[in-house]
């Protein structure tokens, strides 16, 4: 498995069908662009090296929340074969120590109160679950807002 | 990652939102004239290297992810839609033709009634009632008896909408009151709506003496004999005849809470329940009715694209929720029985904890009913209902002097407690994910009363003479400010169980800090004891009660604490393994409530450390935390002796509700210990250096939504 940081849109494609799997409601083009375009310092991908193909990735954002310098992950997604090799934790510590070095004071993200696999990965890495917030997605689930304070 | 979050940041920073999602789609009103662009923006994209991005001057992430592409047709709803979404769909025009057999009129109202339930627990209305074809062009509906049905939910929506708009306690997860333009027949009247359900009752009444061969007392008008299978007719002529009857009952009751009728609206809720089970055990009777249904026919009501259908709530999950509300609006008919200040605070908070949470019609109906015209229930004076409070527990002189700079004195602190205190019934009103939130800023206002409160003190100190034995100077007010601040801080850790926010390893810190504010509790009762001036029996028996269920709570919490610590120390409870994760700052985040209160003070990290780590020998603390647990249930099963016996001495039948809680409440406490118990004498069966290989451990608040008991496994 090799890391790398994003490199050019050639990758997006690959990007949205890996994260379009897991999800119910599908982003459109721009909220790609958006995170990808504006912070692609903080886009990071795991390649299979034998297939030297894109099977996991992490997108986030880093910019002035309140006070604060707020690190956002907006996607992660590690292909289905490939679960349960430390592959999404890795993802989000190669972002999270970027963010440090860009003066982040924390990370935050999103998750369904259902998703067990994606909240056993991030208390594994010290984010807490901060707030529920109630009815959060369209389908009518809770969702926890999980943080990491880096300072 | 969605819209909502990235909405309410925005109007965190005091922007004005952009342009709502919900917004109907209007049409151009003069025909444009089209230029093909294609080849153009074709040709323009060629100049583009890979990767650049053309867009306008602050390119956010709500436009982004309201954007849509147009020509998908996952997005787009201008485009057609495919023909296996809109095959075996009524169109609104069928409206007019379509006859109605009595299984089809019961299918459509059980629909009916669990799309209300999805739009009251916080869907669009365009995706919940909307999507029945009839709600569209009531008036055409061919069935007299459906139709007077239908126009009735439409009121009934009507009605709801207005009450939760009013009360104020509902967030954007709660409830959407935007119609989108679609109507609610305001036109109609509310008397004429509930009076055509009238004929509609009468007229069935006619067909059910016809079918059970008695001699009819009246003709049924022109309300029609629905077709129903030959032989069953009075099977669904009851059917029928319970279902108008719910909802006019069902009206009635929101009606007359609305106007403050409860001894109305208790007698309308008793024939809603009545019918809601006839309902329930009936919804067989109904038949298929799909082609009634079309989640996409409100499509075109979004500019942008339009929400994925929801998924449809079952028939009988429905009526269940239905008669779950029910139960509830019972508890908003009760509660102005409570006079007490500390029962009522008890009863908000048992009632917004119960499953399910009490959904958002509930919660604003509460809250109506507990102010009216700036009074609690109407009658009571909030200023009245602080003194008495602050009498009950601490007895202050200032109340019973007649010196006019006192009177002005107590007076003033009356005033400013009002706000946070009407600030505190009202948190009650949201849902439990957002008071926890609320709770923070809640918090503050009380520790500003509290400063407000402790210079009144000292006035009154130098106008009146102590009169109690102790030495302590009293400070009477400011105690009551910090008893109920104190409760505030407790209730906002303890939701934090019942919202499930701790993670494993947090358990030791979180249950550390708890007995930490138990105890300070406990002292402060303790303090308020001594500093008393002549209590009567009844108030020291009170505090008495009080003191007892602080105490028990706070051994529970310090058994618990026993317990995690010596379970962190064998490695069962492991702390995140990132470099980037910092105890000490997470500490510091996840009590941050803290960190500016003159009162109680932060523990400092440090002290958790030095906490976790003294009393090495790990049997020792087990058996600490046993004995822990052993004094608290011992405790507990006293009050509830105690609860017992009150019950039968003095109490009105109205209050049976919270004492029946405050029992449950009890019991379920007890059986925490029990069960902590149990998991510690399971670990100490294990050798202590086989623990860590042998054992899976969690905490659990299965037994109490705030009090987590320790689960062992082998």
């Amino acid at each position: 498995m090799r890391y790398i940081p994003y490199q050019s849109e050639l990758q997006l494609p690959a990007i949205t069908s890996l994260i379009e799997n897991d999800l119910s409601e599908p982003y459109s083009i721009y909220t790609y662009r958006y995170f990808i375009h504006n912070w692609p310092q903080l886009c990071f991908l795991a390649v299979d090296g034998e297939k030297d193909e894109i099977v996991g990735v992490v997108v986030c954002k880093l910019d002035k929340h309140k006070e604060d310098m707020r690190g956002y992950i907006g996607m992660l997604a590690v292909a289905k074969g490939y679960r349960k090799r430390r592959i999404g934790s890795t993802l989000v510590q190669m972002a999270v120590e970027e963010m440090k070095k860009e003066n982040a004071d924390e990370v935050v993200l999103e998750t369904e109160e259902s998703n067990q696999g994606a909240l056993a990965l991030y208390q594994n890495l010290g984010f807490a679950r901060d707030k529920r917030l109630s009815r959060y997605y369209l389908n009518g689930v809770d969702a926890f807002r999980l943080k990491l304070r880096l300072r | 990652m969605s819209l909502k979050t990235i909405h309410e940041e925005i109007l965190e920073q005091d922007h004005k939102p952009p342009t709502s999602v919900h917004r109907p789609f209007e049409w151009a009103p003069v025909e444009p004239s089209w230029q093909d662009v294609t080849q153009f923006l074709k040709d323009a994209t060629n100049e583009l290297e890979v990767g650049q991005l053309v867009h306008p001057e602050g390119f956010t992430l709500w436009e982004a992810m309201s954007a849509i592409e147009m020509m998908d047709p996952k997005m787009d709803a201008g485009m057609e839609l495919p023909p296996e979404l809109t095959s075996g769909k009524l169109a609104v025009s069928d409206i007019e033709t379509k006859r109605f057999t009595a299984a089809e009129v019961i299918g459509v109202i059980d629909e009916l009634i669990s799309l209300e339930m999805s739009w009251i627990s916080g869907n669009l209305l365009c995706q919940t009632l909307f999507t029945c074809i009839y709600l569209h062009e009531p008036y055409k509906i061919t069935s007299p008896l459906l139709q007077a049905y239908i126009i009735a939910v439409l009121k009934t929506a009507n009605l709801i909408r207005r009450e939760v708009t009013m009360a104020h306690v509902y967030e954007e997860e709660d409830f959407i009151p935007d119609s989108m333009g679609l109507s609610l027949c305001e036109e109609v009247q509310e008397n004429e709506a509930l009076s055509s359900l009238l004929q509609v009752e009468d007229a069935l009444m006619v067909h059910w003496r016809t079918a059970k061969g008695k001699p009819a007392k009246s003709d049924a008008g022109e309300i029609e004999i629905l077709e129903c299978p030959e032989g069953r007719e009075l099977e669904y002529i009851d059917a029928l005849l319970s279902r108008i009857r719910f909802r006019r009952a069902f009206y009635s009751t929101v009606a007359s809470i609305g106007r403050y009728n409860l001894p109305h609206a208790r007698k309308s809720l008793a024939q809603a329940i009545t019918q809601i089970k006839t309902i329930q055990n009936t919804i067989p009777l109904g038949s298929d009715v799909k082609e009634s249904f079309d989640p996409y026919v409100t499509r075109k009501l979004f500019s942008q694209s339009p929400p994925k259908p929801i998924i449809a709530m079952r028939k009988e999950d429905g009526a269940e929720a239905m008669a779950s509300m029910l139960s509830h609006f019972q508890e908003i008919c009760d509660v102005p029985a409570l006079q007490d200040s500390h029962e009522l605070l008890g009863f908000l908070n048992y009632v917004s904890g119960r499953s399910p949470n009490p959904n958002v019609l509930t919660r604003s109906l509460m809250q109506k009913t507990l102010v009216r015209d700036g009074k609690l229930f109407g009658r009571m004076d909030l200023k009245d209902l602080i003194r008495d409070s602050v009498i009950k527990l601490c007895s202050p002189l200032c109340f019973s002097v007649t010196d006019p700079q006192v009177m002005e004195t107590v007076d003033l602190f009356l005033e400013r407690a009002v706000d946070p205190f009407w600030a505190l019934l009202q948190l009650f009103g949201h849902n439990r994910a957002r008071q926890h939130r609320r709770l923070r800023k809640l918090v503050r206002q009380w520790e500003a009363l509290q400063v407000e409160a402790e210079a009144l003190d000292l006035d009154l100190q130098a106008t009146i003479p102590s009169r109690s034995d102790s030495d302590e100077l009293p400070f009477h007010l400011s105690s009551w400010v910090y008893h109920q601040k104190l409760n505030l801080l407790l209730l906002y850790l303890l939701l934090g169980y019942e919202l499930d926010l701790y993670g494993t390893y947090e358990h030791v810190m979180v249950s550390w800090y708890l007995e930490y504010l138990f105890e300070m509790q406990e002292q402060h009762l303790l303090r308020i004891e001594r500093n008393r001036n002549n209590p009567g029996r009844r108030e020291e028996q009170t505090t008495m009660l009080l003191l007892t269920e602080v105490v028990a709570k706070q051994l529970i919490f310090r058994g618990l604490f026993q317990l995690g610590k010596v379970l962190r120390r064998q490695g069962l409870l492991p702390s995140p393994k990132h470099a980037a994760y910092n105890e000490s700052i997470h500490y510091g985040h996840r009590f941050r409530v803290f960190s500016n209160l003159g009162s109680p003070s932060i523990l400092p990290f440090e002290h958790f450390l030095d906490a976790v780590q003294e009393n090495d020998d790990g049997d020792e603390a087990l058996q600490l935390a046993q004995a822990d647990f052993a004094a608290a249930k011992g405790m507990l099963e006293r009050l509830l002796q105690s609860s017992r016996r009150e019950n039968g001495a003095h109490c009105a039948d109205k209050q049976q509700g919270w004492i029946e809680d405050r029992r449950t409440d009890i019991s379920n406490l007890i059986k925490v210990c029990i069960a902590n118990e149990v998991g510690i004498r399971t670990m100490t069966g294990i050798d202590a250096t086989e623990r860590g290989k042998h054992l899976n451990v969690a905490f659990e608040t299965k037994y109490h939504k705030q009090v987590p008991l320790l689960v062992v496994k082998r």
